[in-house]
């Protein structure tokens, strides 16, 4: 917990000093970081489409995490900005790929009750 | 998995190369814009519109980052964004749209459910009303096997009817038997009764009956005899009672012959006047002829002077 802190501190105090405040690239670190693991809950690693854009979406959270170790933030946030896109695309594509699957079990067991009983 | 890595590597590689000094747009201005294109000419619009005018606005931003400086990393930034946003529009809209499926699918469900309930009601109300049917025919038969009881019931109380009626009628011959019987004893206490196979002898002294040389009866005999005016009062035979006169040897034979006569006469009359009907009844005077002890004493003249009643048939004597 106070490594995590001081983490943060220690992110946080360089870009106050620097004074960008448009970009805050560790807001945007931890934005992308919950779309990440939200995409994971929904299971977007066993749905192709979405696993694709999940590994991407981490790969560049990788990247930018060593652009800010090198001081790069503005590029750095960019990343994280594409990062929670592909991660946010990753969400929407499990979930649709989920509604499809209920639905056609839901169709399945119309025809089902149709043909039965 | 290779297929993957080399998109990664693709996107990645796109991503940071940097423009050149041409004017051409980049290949991800062109996919952002084929992307957001497709979104918008299909169901999106409707079904994910935030989402849409989000890579709408996007795209705007590249396309400004490519007039003012094209192929900078802002214009390919802003490309990728926008082509993830519509992708991802066009993600909520299929989702949306599956929703729907959903709910339609759901409503049939319900409906097919509710459709098949209905018919096995209908087929159960089928059944019901059958059973309803046989019922009624069940009630039916019990009622006819109820009437068949009832009849039966009547025949039997007819049946006990008749055999009262039987106990009746029998419990009246044995009263009368009874009454006809005490008759007859009432008869024994003044007068001689014997039995001689169906015939019945009945002898009354002569001096009960009637005062010497006198035809007229006695009263205190009359009240004697009227128990058995009443046996023989239904007494009915082709065959009739006889009553006959008898004297002793004393004095002429013409005269003994007339007054046994009309001493038998006598009680004849006395007879139908309790109710005998005259047709069963025979007077006959026999005189001194048939004696039934020595005329030499008083006490066989006495036995000598008597009326005899012969009953033929002494079993009718108890019909009423």
């Amino acid at each position: 917990m106070t490594k995590l802190i001081t983490k943060i501190v220690g992110l946080a105090l360089p870009l106050c000093l620097l004074g960008c405040a448009s970009s805050k690239p560790v807001e945007k670190e931890a934005d992308s970081k919950a779309a990440v693991r939200a995409a994971e809950e929904l299971g977007a690693e066993d749905v192709p489409q979405s696993a694709l854009y999940l590994e991407l979406a981490k790969q560049q959270i990788a990247t930018a995490e060593k652009l800010m170790k090198d001081g790069e933030q503005e590029q750095a946030a960019r990343f994280l900005e594409r990062a929670k896109a592909d991660a946010e695309l990753a969400i929407a594509l499990a979930k649709a790929e989920d509604e499809r699957t209920i639905a056609e079990d839901t169709a399945k067991r119309v025809e089902q009750i149709q043909k039965g009983i | 998995m290779n297929i993957l890595k080399s998109s990664i590597t693709f996107f990645g590689v796109s991503a940071l190369v940097i423009g050149c000094a041409s004017t051409q747009p980049s290949g991800q201005l062109v996919q952002a814009r084929q992307v957001v294109r497709s979104a918008e000419m299909g169901q999106t619009s409707q079904n994910a519109p935030k989402d849409l005018y989000e890579a709408q606005q996007l795209l705007a931003k590249a396309e400004a980052a490519h007039k003012d400086d094209a192929r900078s990393s802002t214009e390919l930034h802003y490309s990728y964004l926008a082509h993830r946003k519509a992708l991802t529009a066009m993600a909520h809209s299929r989702a949306e749209e599956s929703k729907g499926m959903q709910k339609d699918n759901k409503e049939a469900y319900t409906a097919t459910l509710e459709s098949k309930a209905a018919q096995l009601k209908q087929q159960n109300n089928t059944k019901n009303l059958e059973l309803v049917r046989s019922e009624g025919q069940l009630e039916q038969s019990k009622l006819t096997a109820d009437l068949q009881g009832r009849e039966l019931a009547a025949a039997n109380k007819a049946a006990i009817d008749k055999q009262q009626e039987l106990d009746a009628e029998k419990a009246a011959r044995v009263q009368a038997e009874e009454k006809a019987r005490l008759a007859l004893q009432s008869l024994q206490a003044m007068a001689a009764v014997k039995t001689d196979n169906d015939r019945l002898l009945i002898t009354f002294a002569g001096g009960v009956l009637f005062e010497t040389n006198k035809t007229v009866l006695l009263s205190s005999a009359k009240e004697r005899m009227r128990p058995l005016a009443e046996a023989l009062r239904n007494y009915r035979s082709s065959d009739p009672i006889i009553i006959e006169g008898h004297t002793d040897d004393r004095g002429p034979d013409m005269h003994n012959q007339q007054l046994s006569q009309a001493r038998a006469e006598s009680v004849r009359a006395f007879l139908i006047e309790g109710g005998v009907p005259p047709e069963v009844l025979v007077a006959v005077g026999k005189g001194e002829g048939q004696p039934v002890a020595a005329n030499s004493n008083a006490e066989g003249r006495a036995n000598n002077r008597r009326v005899e009643i012969i009953v033929p048939d002494r079993h009718k004597l108890s019909m009423q």
